[in-house]
């Protein structure tokens, strides 16, 4: 690792995660002052029971889904869609900015000109896009939990903790994803194009799935078929399919990213 | 030390199907001041990228202190100072921020960077998004020479700099050669290499077409030669002067003739006539230039 460019990287988007952070916990705070309104009131229960039918639950978040429960409220206002929205949004744009980006820009060349190899260029750029999610999944579950603890509402550690890792390896993916394009591709708008076609691909292989049980192999094709925080935060289980997904996905999208940049021409 | 500098075997790189060099074959000695010449779209810029490993030859290869560009190109970069020909830098911070950027990437402050910056006038407290493209060019310059590299591959380093800036980059690149740096300089501006280099390569749509120094080049130029005799010109006194590729009447007694080879014989030939003024102009390197795109189109700046 290269700790200018580590530096660099992240300095250059300071402004842009204080935004996201700053959505994140606003939205968060909101959808925790709400709960106890759906919790503790049967007429609200009653009311959000028949906005959301039985297939629009499951179609959100998986069958079984409770709103009164604390997991499955956030799952459904909060993580299952807008958190995903959201820090989708910010780990693609980072990953976009760091390969595909700094080529377009003519960054790149300033930075590959130097004495520094492209392995640790891309390398360092892959960690400094991890540490931007871990900032952001970080502010997510350190958010619930202090505006849980002031609206009076039982967010446990231990399940926030748990939904840091499995949320984490989830924006990996999906940052994973944008740098693994953000390698073969020049210019950052077309990389965030394409990885946010994929990942709404995704995301409605797995909605299909979801209301459909003849098109549940396309929803297991989905990154979001493995993503149930409910289960993380009512249960504190986590689906070894999940980190297993998870897991290669990320792993698997860093390793192309690292092989392609190698192979490219930066210009 | 290094045989070679710079070293091209071969050299090739295709974009797809369209050709970027072809064939490129040439080399730079320490210490030389090396001029690569050619309009926009000849094939400088992919050259200089083929050898800081930014774009991967299709074939031949490249050299670098007698090292195969690739193998260990970060080590390489170590003693390279590079100014692109499209100046690009993080345009949201300052002129000090990039200094310390490159700093960082090469281990430690350059010694020279606070003489490059008062020499150049160039204030690094101010954005690079708020500076005039004079002002980034300086700053470019600042950063790929305050190491004082070793190889200086400047392409073109004067660009949007006003003559008095100039003047100041040409005598800091003249003292960092004279004091052992090669220069391997890319450029359209004819009078700019004419003026430093010891040595030129003329690269035309994609190869490499002259490889000589300086002064054989222009020894071999076309030259033009102006004269005035005291007795009227006449059509055997013409047809006598050997080596000329065009000769054109100036009134009754004069002519002017371009001689492209033998200029002995052909000044011996006029002088078989009495002569009142006799003119002999060396050609400039433009004019060489010309002679190897005079009849080609494409875009010859200056």
């Amino acid at each position: 690792m290269n700790w200018t460019i580590f530096k660099a990287a992240l300095t250059l988007r300071r402004i842009s995660l204080a935004w996201y952070s700053v959505g994140l916990i606003a939205y968060g705070w909101m959808i925790i002052a709400f709960f106890p309104l759906i919790a503790k009131n049967p007429a609200y229960t009653e009311l959000a029971q028949e906005m959301f039918s039985e297939e629009m639950l499951a179609a959100f978040g998986g069958a079984g889904l409770q709103l009164t429960t604390l997991g499955g409220f956030l799952g459904i206002e909060y993580l299952s869609l807008m958190w995903v929205l959201i820090v989708g949004a910010a780990v693609i744009i980072f990953a976009a900015g760091q390969l595909a980006g700094a080529v377009e820009d003519g960054t790149m060349e300033v930075t590959l000109s130097q004495p520094v190899s492209r392995v640790k260029v891309a390398l360092t750029r892959y960690l400094a896009m991890m540490a931007y999610a871990v900032a952001l999944c970080l502010v997510t579950t350190l958010s619930l939990y202090v505006t849980g603890f002031i609206h009076g509402v039982d967010v446990p550690v231990d399940s926030m903790l748990l939904l840091f890792f499995v949320s984490l390896l989830l924006a990996l993916a999906m940052g994973g994803l944008a740098f693994a394009i953000s390698a073969m591709t020049t210019g950052g708008g077309r990389t965030i194009g394409v990885s946010f076609g994929v990942i709404v691909a995704m995301y409605l292989a797995d909605l299909l799935g979801n209301l459909n049980s003849d098109y549940a192999w396309l929803s297991k094709m989905s990154l979001f078929h493995y993503w149930e925080p409910h289960r993380v935060i009512d249960d504190l289980e986590v689906a070894s399919a999940t980190w297993l997904v998870f897991g290669i996905a990320s792993a698997a999208f860093f390793a192309v990213g690292m092989y392609a940049f190698q192979k490219r021409d930066v210009v | 030390m290094s045989e070679t500098v710079i070293r091209c075997e071969g050299l090739t790189k295709y974009y797809g199907k369209s050709r970027g060099i072809e064939d490129l074959t040439f080399e730079v000695r320490p210490g030389q001041v090396y001029g690569f010449l050619g309009p926009n779209g000849a094939g400088k810029t992919t050259t200089i990228r083929c050898l800081l490993s930014m774009l991967r030859p299709t074939g031949g290869k490249a050299y670098l202190f007698d090292q195969e560009v690739g193998v260990d190109g970060q080590e390489l970069r170590r003693r390279i100072g590079y100014v692109a020909g499209d100046v690009s830098l993080f345009e949201k911070q300052t002129g000090q921020w990039m200094i310390d950027y490159i700093s960082g990437l090469r281990g430690g402050p350059g010694s020279s960077t606070r003489e490059l910056c008062e020499r150049l006038q160039f204030d690094p407290r101010r954005k690079v998004k708020e500076l005039s493209k004079g002002n980034k060019q300086k700053l470019a310059l600042v950063i790929a020479l305050m190491h004082d590299p070793d190889l200086l591959i400047l392409d073109e380093p004067t660009s949007g700099l006003d003559p008095l800036n100039q003047q100041v980059v040409f005598d800091i690149i003249e003292e960092r050669t004279t004091a052992g740096a090669t220069l391997f300089l890319s450029s359209h501006i004819l009078s700019e290499v004419e003026r430093v280099c010891e040595r030129v390569a003329i690269i035309r749509a994609g190869t490499v077409v002259a490889e000589e120094s300086v002064e054989t080049l222009l020894t071999r130029a076309l030259r033009t030669v102006v004269v005035t005799f005291t007795e009227p010109v006449t059509d055997a006194m013409i047809q006598g002067i050997p080596g000329t590729t065009s000769v054109e009447r100036v009134g009754e007694y004069g002519l002017t003739a371009t001689i492209a080879s033998d200029i002995d014989g052909a000044v011996r030939a006029i002088m078989q006539k009495p002569i009142k003024d006799i003119q002999i102009e060396h050609a400039t390197l433009e004019a060489v230039f010309l002679q190897y795109y005079g009849h080609i189109e494409g875009e010859v700046g200056q």
